[in-house]
């Protein structure tokens, strides 16, 4: 069997290998000057998985969600092509449990709950990363401590390496499914201490690409073997977004402004006689946000303030008047301010405080609709100790939400509070090597569409929990000057239970679903994660990054004396894991990515109808700086899924096989 | 040391490069099947998994059989299915996500012939020709007529909106009309005359049927869900000849079959968690006497979910289809004439339509 000598080939290779993070060609060939933020060390009470831009710019991805495939111990579920849908789901506890951040601030959906990560391009992303538990700052918002886990994507911020008082940065992208992404980014410096960026992208694809269904009898004959164009998968998006970084004495601000405007088909799913859809969506998506951060009492105390408004306009259009034609709008509207603080009343004990207030309203022209309004309102506090060889933090977030409708019945109020703890020893201290354990309690609401969207919401669902245990080793090793410069590796064993989890059941009439707290979920696995890194002869780099993750996701929703008791979640493997591999001489870098998920089945009965095949994708790309005049000058060549595996992520939604892009860039 | 480090560092990379090596694609088995004498049970699958499947049970061999349909179709049967029934030496097969009704030989489930017939929900048959009923969006819908020998659409004749079963009284169709949530459910009973193929009128009998069953007396049996908010769902007698409601049950029937006079049926009820509660009657169809459950041994209190009744006239036995929680294989069970429960096999998802044979 194929899968079990790559797990065993990945355990292997975990054992073996030595490892790091940052595959950065800058570092001996300084051709770029790092930008400003300065590279965090990980001495963070939670670790957590870090992509940075160096890394991102390597990988032929073109979304978010492309690249957060490479953590361990997450799952997407990739409907295909750039239009399709992409969510993402983290050790099993569902996408609703997860929060995604864009600079600092959560992005939100009162409606489904649901961000898709496939609409936010790499285009212009510093950094991203993954937390399992929580971050621990000790100056962040009561949402920070919210989610069960969180993905933090971090914009870049300019920097001015040529002398002048501004930077530009242009792209041009183009490749298969008709890909045409041109995108431009222009930094200003305004007087000493503020910095304007603006930036806009256009992407547009046809989503056209060929995939092929085969299937063989026992005795090997072709019993079929069909090769179809994916139809219905165009689209054209366009971001636009500016922002202003500012400082002050001893303290920080930003302000941004995002609009995000896309028309796409929905190519959904293959079936019999059905090869084309033509469902449309467009989606508006406009926020404007503002950070401010500033330290009193010789940093003693610290103080930050964050606000946010939010506009999201989707339109689904089903235009086939065979089927029920639909044409519904959607308008949701989010207001939202956090104000924290934070005490460091010994060097070794710091105390925080936390409060956000979030306003959700959603207003829509489907018949009966319920106009509900939510009001959230958090208040954590935490503690920190922090000893060179212990450092423990504890905090409690208090939820209360209570939602208002303008027609039926609305939920009751909830008031609940969640508790986690962290704890992390470094038994030698001059020694990276750290024990760590966390335990969390996550809650989340149902959605607007659970509780109210018509006949299908139920105001008597509860809220959904997840208890998060886990127990990890991580170790990290830096020798800037040594060839065998940087290595570090985690491991992470984990129990996850999510209790009351929100189900949407079909009921007998199939346009009737209903949503249900139907689920109850055991989630135990182990993520491991190695990165390293290896520079020599000056000019050469090898970077490498493994990950692999093992889960056991039973679900216990049925009664036990079901045959389905106990079985693996839908789409969860049982194995999944990545490799990375880039080797640079100069500005001149070949990366090599590999991405391989499991066996696993559509539904928690785990019987061969149900049976996903694993697959695995092999990507390589090439890329090569070089200066021109003032101007850096950027081509890269990138060819993913070179094996032509012809795979399903969903069943039903046929992926992409051999694809390729060019990217030409020019800085000056 | 430097030169070891490397060294491993090369054999590192080899050994994830030479993961690269491209998978072969799997061997699907598959089986064939040959039902003599018993019935064939079709599995819905949810709407767009493409897992709509067929079961039969054998009464000569005492054996159930999963996925009989022949293997070599392309993606299987299709999406959603939706009733099934024989005539002819064929079973007739609305897949109402793909669009077909599929034609298979009764006796092999082997493929014969697919024809595109838009959104069909429900198939009867009259005088050597199979009708079928279509869905068209918020537009009125319409039933299909097919030749069973050239196997081709040859009439259409159109009814209200979301028209579900067909009963046939002397010349007379009658379709049951369901309507739709965002235009307001239909009340409409539609009359087609058989000689001309075109609906003669609609009559207003009651909000949101689906099946309608004749009974020996010349009368039919409807049922209606009413709007799921304020009009509750009932249970309704209909005399064709004074075209009126003559009896109506206060009970919102799901699922029913009509055997030797009497009316074996069970109702669906939520409450606003939509927690889901069953209950089976037994209507006798002279007295119009609302009876208890025709199960006579309690087993009913196991059923998670039951979706459909159906009786096989030639014994009595009835069959009882469980979708147990629509998202893991369902259940049909088989009691005796007396309501004794006899045995249950695992059926595919959502098990929906049983089909004698």
């Amino acid at each position: 069997m194929y899968p079990k000598i790559y797990i065993l080939l990945f355990l292997f290779i975990s054992t073996l290998t030595l490892w790091s993070a940052e595959i950065d060609t800058t570092k001996v060939y300084e051709l770029q000057e790092v930008c400003f933020s300065p590279k965090r060390i990980r001495r963070d009470i939670v670790p957590f998985q870090r992509m940075d831009s160096t890394v991102i710019e390597s990988l032929g991805c073109q979304s978010v969600a492309d690249a957060i495939r490479f953590f361990s111990g997450v799952q997407i579920k990739d409907y295909g092509g750039v239009g399709g849908i992409k969510t993402i789901n983290v050790r099993s506890m569902g996408t609703n449990q997860m929060g995604v951040f864009y600079d600092g601030i959560q992005l939100g959906n009162a409606q489904n709950g649901q961000v898709d990560l496939g609409r936010f391009s790499l285009d212009n992303i510093e950094a991203i990363d993954l937390y399992n538990g929580q971050k621990a700052d000790g100056l962040q918002c009561a949402k920070d401590y919210g989610a069960a886990g969180t993905i933090y994507i971090t914009t870049k911020k300019p920097s001015f390496s040529n002398g002048k008082g501004y930077t530009v940065d242009v792209k041009m992208k183009a490749g298969s499914f008709g890909l045409a992404n041109p995108s431009i980014t222009y930094s200003q410096k305004l007087g000493k201490s503020v910095i304007l960026t603006l930036s806009a992208e256009y992407t547009y694809s046809n989503g056209k690409y060929k995939f092929r269904y085969k299937k063989t009898a026992p005795d090997g004959t072709t019993l079929y073997d069909t090769t179809a164009i994916r139809q219905n998968a165009d689209i054209q998006a366009v971001r636009t977004e500016a922002a202003l970084f500012g400082s002050v004495k001893n303290g920080e601000w930003n302000a941004k402004v995002y609009n995000y405007y896309s028309d796409r088909g929905l190519p959904g799913y293959i079936a019999r006689n059905v090869f084309s859809h033509s469902q449309r969506q467009w989606d508006d998506n406009f926020f404007a946000q503002a950070s401010y951060k500033q330290t009193y009492i010789d940093g003693k105390l610290g103080f930050q303030a964050k606000a946010k408004y939010a506009y999201d306009y989707t339109r689904y259009l089903d235009p086939d008047s065979t089927h029920f034609q639909v044409d519904n709008k959607y308008r949701q509207q989010e207001a939202y301010v956090s104000g924290a603080l934070n005490y460091r009343i010994f060097w070794w004990w710091d105390v925080s405080l936390a409060a956000d207030f979030q306003y959700n309203y959603l207003n829509s022209d489907i018949k009966n609709f319920a106009y509900p309004s939510r009001y959230t309102e958090l208040v954590a506090i935490a503690t920190s100790f922090k000893h060179p060889n212990v450092k423990f933090q504890a905090s409690v977030l208090g939820n209360f939400v209570q939602d208002k409708v303008k027609r039926g019945a609305s939920t009751t109020p909830y008031n609940v509070f969640t508790p986690t703890a962290m704890l992390t020893v470094r038994p030698v201290a001059k020694v990276a090597f750290d024990i760590r354990a966390f335990y969390k309690r996550a809650f989340r609401m149902p959605t607007f569409n659970d509780l109210y969207y018509a006949t299908v919401g139920s105001t008597a669902l509860k809220p959904e929990y997840v208890d998060q245990y886990d127990v990890g080793l991580s170790y990290q090793y830096s020798k800037p000057a040594d060839i065998f410069n940087n290595f570090a590796v985690q491991i992470d064993g984990y129990h996850n239970s999510v209790k009351d989890k929100i189900v949407a059941i079909p009921a007998a009439n199939p346009f009737r679903w209903q949503m249900k707290n139907y689920g109850k979920v055991s989630i135990t696995g182990v993520d491991v994660s190695v990165d390293m890194g290896l520079q020599w002869c000056k000019y050469w780099n090898l970077g490498v990054r493994l990950a692999y993750s093992y889960q056991v996701a039973a679900d216990q929703s049925f009664d036990k004396s079901s045959p389905y008791y106990g079985g693996q979640l839908p789409y969860t493997p049982w194995h999944s894991g990545s490799a990375i591999l880039n080797i640079a001489y100069k500005t001149l870098s070949l990366n090599y990515s590999f991405i391989y998920t499991g066996e696993r089945y559509t539904s928690s009965a785990n019987i061969p109808i149900n049976y996903v095949e694993p697959w695995q994708t092999h990507d390589v790309a090439v890329s090569y700086t070089h200066p021109f005049k003032t101007w850096k000058l950027h081509t890269s060549v990138q060819v993913n899924n070179i094996c032509n595996q012809q795979y399903e992520v969903v069943r039903g939604y046929p992926m992409p096989g051999t694809n390729f892009r060019i990217i030409l860039g020019a800085t000056f | 040391m430097k030169a070891n480090r490397l060294s491993i560092f090369a054999f590192l990379a080899l050994t994830v490069l030479s993961l690269a090596s491209c998978k072969k694609d799997e061997p699907t088995n598959s089986k064939d099947t040959v039902l003599t004498t018993g019935f064939y049970v079709l599995n819905q699958g949810a709407m767009g998994t493409n897992k709509a499947s067929l079961d039969c049970f054998d009464y000569v061999s005492g054996t159930y059989k999963n996925n009989v349909f022949d293997p070599s179709v392309t993606l299987g049967l299709g999406d959603t299915g939706n009733d099934v029934k024989v005539y002819g030496g064929k079973l007739y097969i609305t897949v109402n996500g793909s669009n077909l009704v599929e034609v298979a030989d009764a006796s092999t489930a082997k493929h014969l012939a697919s024809i595109t017939v838009n959104s069909c929900r429900y198939v009867n048959f009259y005088n050597g020709k199979v009708y079928v009923t279509s869905y068209n969006g918020f537009n009125n819908g319409y039933v299909s007529e097919i030749d069973t020998t050239s196997l081709t659409v040859t009439r259409k004749c159109t009814v209200g909106v979301c028209p579900e079963e067909m009963a046939f009284v002397g010349t007379n169709m009658y379709v049951a009309n369901m309507g739709d949530y965002d235009h307001g459910y239909s009340n409409k009973l539609s009359v087609i005359d058989m000689n001309t193929f075109t609906e003669n009128k609609q009559i207003d009998v009651a909000l949101n049927m689906s099946k309608v069953r004749p009974t020996d007396d010349g009368k039919l049996l409807i049922n209606s869900f009413g709007n799921y908010y304020d009009v509750p769902g009932r249970l309704v007698v209909f005399d064709p000849v004074s075209e009126t409601v003559v009896k109506s049950f206060d009970i919102p029937v799901l699922g029913m079959d009509v055997y030797n006079g009497k009316c074996y049926c069970f109702t669906q009820e939520y409450d606003e968690s939509w927690n889901t509660t069953y209950k089976f009657y037994t209507i006798d169809l002279a007295t119009y006497a609302l009876g208890g459950s025709p199960i006579t041994d309690g087993t009913e209190s196991g059923m998670q979910n039951p979706s459909n009744i159906a009786i096989d006239n030639r014994n009595g036995n009835f069959y009882i289809c469980d979708a147990a929680d629509y998202v893991t294989p369902g259940t049909v069970t088989c009691y005796s004439s007396e309501g004794k429960k006899q045995w249950t096999k695992t059926a595919g998802d959502i098990p929906y339509a049983i089909a004698f044979k």
